[in-house]
């Protein structure tokens, strides 16, 4: 997607970079002589890449001016800002959350052809779209687990319905990225690609408690909720690029992108969670997040039913264009 | 008859996944209705032009009838040489091409592609460059007299009687008779495929076209 080409050409830098030292590294593993001596991730990439990119590169920039955000860059983690209070206090708050587990796999066999070092900046290229892309659709980066984040949306200004919205077209904007454009980068290398699985769900005020969990400054504000645990067990049975969301997630959104995940394979459990004493059943479904991402109002179709972002930047050369207007030939009837 | 569709949950569901954002409206019968929503035009370079807000009013006799398509949100000025009524109905082509396509059975999906999102996109072209990409029809009857010209070969009027008379009593010559066009070639080399055209549009509009061609011929 164009808002990434940015962040893409890092990663091809990185990755031809690689390439051209992989081999080296290889041998030198195998001849058993470790790791020492090898160049470092600076020889590699560092010097033609920013430092760790702080702020937005200009093409998703662009994108959150587009959709009228301003992005806040001074989040830390393990403190939202709505409940920073909490910090180390004792007090406890109730607030709804949506929380999101991004999980990226595949990551591993990077190391079948590259150095740790080009490793390091892919991964460190990729973890930087999940949370410039987190941030850009208004969710807070609550931790970072391996490759992967924890995020997330909604907050004390925020509607829920739209914080729901927002972290369902976030999941959808990432797993584009990462199932089309990474994939075809990786492709182009030959390497084995990188995949993402997504697990989100919504915990209402009464069903979500806000605390301070740890000791002194070895602490996170953080959530005891039995939806924010079931957000990272669903991420679990997503499929390679899928979503998978809770059931009061779906109740937010048209009920036409939601199938119970069941009935994609039927080892995975309809119900992510049970009470059968009290009747208690929580279905997990799989997000159709493609289908959502077509009918976003900042992206349009082709007439192949492809995305295409509305971008304000778009060329409209009318040469462009005029291979399917010359397919027709209008005509007034003057009945 | 031999058509073009598919079932129709089948094609409902190729549309949603390429134009998303039509939604299908149904009658309490279950009869498809009408889609309404957005139509997104993009380029082939995948660059995004514009979103039309439109209707499509899918006939009673669908897919044997023309589904009517209506622009909604007045984009495109109401000008009868922008090929649109004062409410919004579009003139995407000649109706006998439309008429044509649905005596073998309109595919909702294909009409949208090839008769809806090419209107638009053309009206888009002429924004940009003050022409048709394809040029147009004139208006009226010259339009059909242009269409029969250019489709199908046939531009005297006296021939173009005859030819619609012939057809309108069923009276088709044999494949290696001379062609009713008295240009002494066997007809199966001549004007055979513009007979057979005709022969698949409804005989109300051919009756339509004969009365024109007639009273044209009397006027010169």
């Amino acid at each position: 997607m164009e808002i990434f080409k940015d962040y893409i050409k890092n990663l091809n830098k990185v990755l031809d970079e690689g390439n051209k030292h992989g081999r080296r590294a290889r041998k030198f593993l195998e001849s058993g002589h470790g790791i020492s001596g090898l160049p470092t991730s600076g020889t590699f990439s560092q010097e033609k890449r920013e430092k760790k990119e702080v702020q937005l590169l200009p093409s998703l920039q662009e994108f959150a001016s587009t959709l009228g955000v301003s992005v806040d860059l001074n989040q830390r983690l393990g403190q939202h800002p709505d409940f920073a209070n909490l910090k180390s206090s004792r007090n406890v708050e109730q607030h709804y959350i949506v929380s999101m587990f991004i999980d990226i796999k595949g990551s591993t066999n990077l190391f079948k052809k590259y150095h740790p070092g080009v490793v390091q900046e892919i991964t460190q290229i990729i973890q930087e779209v999940a949370i410039h892309t987190s941030l850009v659709f208004g969710g807070y980066v609550h931790r970072l687990q391996g490759d992967g984040l924890f995020v997330y949306f909604g907050g004390k200004k925020t509607e829920k319905k739209l914080a729901v919205e927002r972290a369902l077209q976030n999941a959808c904007v990432f797993t584009y990225f990462v199932k089309n454009d990474l994939r075809k980068i990786f492709n182009e290398q030959g390497v084995e690609t990188i995949y993402t699985r997504i697990g989100i769900d919504f915990g209402d005020d009464d069903e979500v408690l806000w605390f301070c969990s740890g000791v002194g400054e070895i602490s996170e504000v953080t959530t005891c909720s039995l939806h924010t645990s079931l957000a990272s067990k669903m991420q679990n049975y997503a499929e390679s690029n899928g979503v998978v969301v809770g059931e009061n997630i779906k109740k937010f959104s048209h009920p036409k992108f939601f199938s119970p995940a069941c009935n994609r394979d039927k080892s995975v459990p309809r119900y992510i969670f049970e009470i059968p004493d009290e009747n208690y059943r929580y279905t997990q479904y799989d997000f159709n997040w493609l289908q959502y991402l077509k009918i976003q109002p900042f992206i349009a179709t082709d007439q192949y039913g492809n995305i295409v972002l509305k971008s304000k930047a778009a060329i409209q050369n009318p040469e462009n264009i005029r291979s399917i207007a010359r397919r027709n030939i209008p005509y007034f009837a003057n009945k | 008859m031999k058509t073009n569709i598919r079932n129709l949950s089948e094609e409902l569901s190729i549309i949603e996944e390429r134009f998303p954002k039509l939604r299908a409206v149904f009658s309490k019968s279950g009869r498809l209705e009408k889609l309404i929503g957005e139509l997104d035009i993009c380029d082939d370079e995948g660059n995004y032009w514009d979103t039309f807000d439109i209707k499509i009013v899918i006939p009673k006799k669908f897919p044997y009838a023309i589904p009517k398509v209506f622009e909604l949100n007045g984009k495109i000025l109401r000008d009868n040489d922008r090929h649109i009524s004062e409410d919004g109905l579009c003139c995407l082509d000649i109706e006998h091409e439309l008429l044509r396509l649905a005596s073998k059975g309109i595919s909702l999906c294909d009409f949208i592609v090839d008769k809806v999102y090419t209107f638009f996109a053309n009206q888009l072209f002429f924004e940009k460059m003050g022409e048709y990409a394809n040029g147009e029809y004139p208006h009226g009857f010259e339009g059909v007299r242009y269409f029969y010209s250019k489709k199908l070969n046939l531009t005297n009027p006296v021939i173009i009687i005859r030819f619609l008379k012939l057809i309108l009593k069923n009276q088709i010559p044999g494949r290696n008779d001379c062609c009713p066009c008295q240009s002494g070639r066997k007809f199966k080399k001549c004007h055979l495929k513009s007979f057979e055209y005709l022969k698949s549009i409804r005989r109300e509009r051919l009756k339509e076209d004969l009365n024109g061609f007639i009273n044209m011929s009397v006027n010169t």
